[in-house]
């Protein structure tokens, strides 16, 4: 069958979304695979992003765009606090302490921006028309945001690979225990990478606030999407967070395209079911230790 | 160590002494509000379930303000604006009595909106009611308000299908029903020469009554309906179906959902550079919101509203006065109707004035014919099986325009009530 311009329209459209979710997800998926904590409050770290750009731009005339880096180092200052102050207390403690902590940090967080912020739903206008990109009319802020997707991943696993830190955040998420033995100072390396995944969620904050609209609710959505996408890939795996991501997207955009929007929904978790039965563990995930 | 424990401990003489002591000490100070409430009387208590969280929060605080508007009116002067012809000797509902309101948030959520209802009538026994925000949560507590049998108006429910052969006794509409929404769109699309509409629309009990009175009033006008479809409530990307409309060359886009659905629609036809003839949505375009988070991007689109702070019902005016005063910002129809909803109750009440005779109440909303400071009002009649479905209010089809270089909402249909041209078609994406 030949791929028809509307189904490759989708599919284009599909991983340039799936690529600003990816931002969100590979941050969730580093916290866990460090430290086995699944952080409920992550989709409360792109609202907050996504609110930082639009008071930056609103009240301050910033660009957007350099917002971008102001919620990445915001971000990743206000994981680092809660990193140290909080959850670092529930590490190696039951998952249930950890998800309920989490749980309490998003409430009082959303809770508090909805009492400051209003409920009121904002969007910030800029980058809002398109262009024609790969035979594509995409949105200029869907290139903007893949953009800055494969600049910070490709950051972030030339960090992981190639950095001191970068090898001993990957060694404590390989073993923790071992790391620990050999003078890895793994308490500092959990904060790193907490305060990083903030960081992530913060620039994808950014992004979101030029492509759909905010409110303080708004994180919930995402953190459902990301965590679906990191059980795809496999959890604590960032290839497979990324991958997943580009699935996650490029299935809600073909379905919402070729069958109903109302399934685009369904078929990405129908993906991720039948990708469970096939391999337990995800896409990339290894086997729980 | 045994007799520090001995210390530490109380005995069983001890103890109930003591708890009568403190039991006695709570009885006399609970007394003091009683000897207060001597000299006042005994607040009337009014419950709401309101959306003040999730999806409809920011819909839901506006007819929480209405309500509470209404609330302070009766409290201060004993009625509301524009009724000042109905009984009333002091401040208070009836016999000076002040109404004290309760709300509490069912997170835009229809179920925990059940538990809510059932909570304000068996536990907190509220005296009346007054409807909660969307047609999903009204139309879920429907069948419990019934059962109670309190008359509680409901202002922020389009949908006809909660009244449509359901008999129902106890809850009148306020709001112009759902099948009218986006009046006159089809008939001026269809006198501007287009022919073919794409209707998309939020899959929730009113976006689909909206949706299906635009498709049936398309099919009537014989323009081609080229996309009918539905998108779940909880979407944050319309690309995919704007995209489809797009596609299809519709020369109309209408439908949408509630604000956010707005506000998405037309960034994701923005950005697909998708530029029909007309684009009509409902709920958003009528709210400041929608053109603070879009700009000059909302020029050209239409969408409808039910009330608007220019119409000239009795208290309108001044209604918009004191909204802006206590809050500080421009009413929409939200607040609007909850305050209209509350005069309805308000009418009954002091007719009858009576509390305890709640079958005259409710027989007084479903038989009176009255305007609010929000629209006309009469329902269909007790023994008809449309009973409380509203059919006197009406609804006005905005436009956003550039006036003296600000951006204005006027009024370009019913053409009784127009404010601004009509400007078609829609000139593009800037």
């Amino acid at each position: 069958m030949e791929l028809s311009p509307v189904i490759y329209n989708a599919l284009i459209v599909g991983i340039f979304i799936g690529s600003i979710y990816g931002l969100i997800a590979v941050g969730l998926s580093l916290v866990y695979g460090v430290m086995r904590v699944v952080n409920i409050a992550h989709g409360e770290f792109v609202m907050l992003g996504a609110f930082l750009t639009f008071f930056a731009w609103r009240l301050l005339g910033i660009n957007p765009i350099i917002s971008i880096v102001i919620a990445l180092v915001v971000l990743f200052f206000i994981g680092l606090i809660i990193h140290r102050f909080l959850v670092e207390r529930v590490i190696g403690k039951p998952m249930l302490s950890s998800l309920m902590l989490t749980f309490g940090i998003s409430i009082f967080i959303w809770n508090t921006a909805q009492a400051i912020f209003t409920t009121n739903i904002k969007a910030v206008s800029y980058l809002g028309g398109s262009v024609t990109f790969l035979g594509v009319n995409i949105a200029k802020s869907y290139i903007l945001g893949f953009g800055i997707a494969v600049l910070l991943v490709a950051a972030l696993f030339a960090f992981l690979k190639f950095s001191r830190w970068g090898k001993a955040i990957r060694a404590t998420s390989q073993n923790d225990e071992v790391a620990l033995v050999c003078g890895i100072d793994t308490k500092k390396v959990r904060t790193l990478s907490f305060a990083l995944g903030a960081a992530f969620a913060g620039s994808a904050g950014a992004v979101v606030s030029m492509t759909w609209f905010i409110f303080p609710q708004m994180g919930f959505n995402y953190l459902a999407k990301a965590f679906a996408i990191i059980v795809l890939g496999g959890l604590g795996s960032i290839p497979g967070a990324l991958i997943g991501s580009l699935i996650y997207g490029a299935a809600e955009s073909l379905t919402g395209q070729i069958l109903e929007a109302r399934m685009s929904q369904v078929v990405p978790f129908v993906i991720l079911a039948t990708i469970l039965v096939i391999k337990p563990s995800g896409l990339f995930g290894a086997r729980e230790r | 160590m045994i007799i520090k424990k001995k210390q530490r401990g109380i005995n069983r003489r001890e103890f109930l002494k003591k708890t009568a002591t403190g039991a006695a000490g709570i009885a006399v100070i609970g007394m003091a509000p009683g000897f207060a409430w001597a000299g006042k009387k005994e607040p009337i208590r009014i419950g709401a379930s309101l959306s003040l969280t999730g999806k409809y929060a920011r819909t839901g605080e506006e007819q929480r303000r209405g309500y509470e508007l209404w609330v302070e009116h009766i409290n201060s002067v004993g009625y509301s604006l524009g009724k000042g012809d109905l009984p009333h000797k002091e401040p208070g509902l009836i016999d000076g009595r002040p109404v004290e309101l309760i709300v509490l948030d069912d997170r835009s959520d229809p179920t925990t909106g059940v538990r809510l209802i059932n909570e304000l009538i068996y536990n907190k026994k509220v005296d009346l009611l007054l409807g909660p925000y969307s047609s999903s949560v009204s139309n879920a507590v429907a069948p419990v308000i019934e059962e109670a049998k309190i008359p509680t108006p409901i202002p922020m429910a389009s949908s006809p299908k909660i009244w449509k052969g359901k008999r129902r006794k106890w809850m009148p509409q306020i709001q112009p029903p759902a099948s009218l929404r986006l009046p006159g769109i089809v008939k001026m699309a269809k006198e501007k020469g287009n022919k073919t509409i794409a209707i998309i629309y939020s899959d929730a009990a009113f976006p689909r009554a909206a949706a299906e009175g635009v498709k049936a009033r398309a099919k009537k006008y014989g323009l081609d309906i080229v996309l009918y479809e539905a998108y779940p409530k909880t979407l944050t990307d319309w690309i995919p179906i704007v995209s489809k409309a797009k596609d299809r060359k519709a020369e109309v886009l209408a439908g949408g959902g509630y604000l956010p659905d707005s506000i998405g629609i037309v960034k994701a036809a923005k950005s697909i550079n998708y530029a029909p003839k007309i684009i009509s949505l409902v709920v958003g375009v009528a709210l400041p919101d929608f053109k603070d988070s879009l700009g000059n991007d909302v020029l050209d689109i239409t969408g409808d509203a039910d009330w608007e702070p220019g119409v000239e019902y009795p208290g309108a005016k001044e209604y918009t006065e004191a909204y802006t005063k206590k809050y500080g910002a421009v009413p929409e129809y939200h607040s609007a109707g909850a305050y209209g909803g509350a005069q309805i109750l308000e009418v009954a009440v002091k007719r009858v004035g009576n509390l305890k005779n709640r079958k005259a109440i409710r027989d007084v909303m479903y038989t009176v014919d009255t305007l609010t400071i929000f629209n006309a009002y009469k329902v269909m009649p007790l023994d008809s099986p449309d009973s409380g479905l509203q059919t006197a209010a009406k609804r006005l089809l905005l436009q956003w325009h550039k006036v003296g270089g600000k951006l204005k909402k006027v009024v370009i249909y019913p053409p009784d009530a127009v404010t601004g041209k009509f400007i078609y078609p829609f000139r593009g994406w800037k």
